[in-house]
């Protein structure tokens, strides 16, 4: 099963009008998309327009890979379902979301094994035909990193309470 | 899988680490940097529906924010009431509101050792719980290095 989300802000009818489109022109039928409020409504896939968290949980457990907008909330869902991603960022001058943040993280996954960025509809249909296998490796790079120093730090010689030293 | 370093295994299993975030995103971040203290003695405190590892300790405590004022005052005096309980030596939140409390309680009445992580949705603007917790937190991160060098805080790698 394909599962695609936009979260639960905004619509993002470029992304599901792309795998509506790709869906007719493959005759895929097992796609399952939230579309979000107001979402322009696709004609060849399964949608609604909200999911509870359960749902999400379920759908994200069950697909084979997840297209969906760069938010923190699906990103963090899906590597956490261990599912395989391809990840459109909202663009702020198509008035998509109000800042380039979902660039700006897009940016700080590219390269991931199992995690696949596309800007526009035709990189998604090339995405689709031949989707990441592979889930997302964890704890990345950047988490064992992150681990070793909180852990670090705990076990270390406790400071004063009126020193927080600025660390680079 | 990181290693421990020699000597700090006899250790480790004795600190009483008390790990805090508000259920949903702020625990998914608190459940993916567990191993850095899953080898020691760990109690889970979240709000409801945080789904909590079974094989340890769990405290509910009531959900609160900046709205909601009289639940931040409910919601700081039971968390007053379980660190006098627990008595950790070491408190570490994700965020948000009962994280906040328990490090500052911790600090001032234990002088526990601290460690806030900036919730990774926040890339812009470190969050109101964040800002207020830096005196009292020894390791206060955040999840992006662009607003490492905005806030002041610091950078040392994050749940993506």
């Amino acid at each position: 099963m394909i599962f695609v989300t936009v979260g639960g802000q905004l619509p993002f009818d470029r992304l599901v009008r792309a795998v509506d489109s790709w869906a007719a022109d493959t005759g895929r039928s097992d796609v399952l998309a939230q579309i979000g409020r107001s979402g322009s409504r696709p004609s060849h896939i399964e949608w609604t327009e909200f999911m509870t968290a359960d749902q999400y949980h379920d759908a994200m457990q069950s697909a084979s890979v997840v297209v969906g907008h760069a938010g923190i909330g699906t990103i963090l869902t899906a590597l956490d379902a261990d599912v395989p991603l391809i990840l459109m960022p909202r663009r702020p001058e198509l008035a998509e979301h109000r800042n380039d943040h979902q660039l700006a993280t897009c940016a700080q996954l590219a390269g991931r094994e199992g995690l696949v960025v596309v800007q526009d509809p035709d990189e998604l249909r090339r995405a689709l035909d031949d989707p990441p296998v592979e889930s997302v490796r964890r704890p990345s790079p950047d988490t064992s990193r992150l681990i070793e120093h909180i852990r670090h730090a705990i076990l270390s010689d406790t400071k004063p309470l009126s020193t927080t030293r600025t660390r680079r | 899988m990181e290693r421990i370093e020699s000597g700090e295994a006899d250790t480790s299993s004795q600190v009483k680490v008390l790990a805090v975030a508000s259920a949903g995103g702020h625990w998914v971040q608190l459940t993916q940097l567990a191993a850095a203290w899953s080898d020691m003695d760990v109690t889970y405190a979240t709000t409801s529906n945080g789904h909590t590892p079974d094989a340890y300790s769990t405290e509910i405590l009531p959900d609160a924010n900046l709205d909601d004022k009289l639940g931040l005052v409910k919601l700081a005096w039971v968390t007053l009431r379980l660190i006098r309980r627990v008595r950790p030596d070491v408190v570490v939140s994700t965020g948000a509101a009962p994280g906040f409390f328990a490090i500052v309680f911790a600090k001032v009445l234990l002088g526990a050792k601290t460690v806030w992580v900036d919730s990774v949705a926040n890339a812009e603007r470190m969050s109101v719980s964040g800002r207020w917790v830096k005196r009292f937190a020894d390791e206060w991160l955040v999840q992006w290095p662009d607003l490492a060098a905005t806030s002041g805080a610091s950078f040392k790698g994050s749940v993506l």
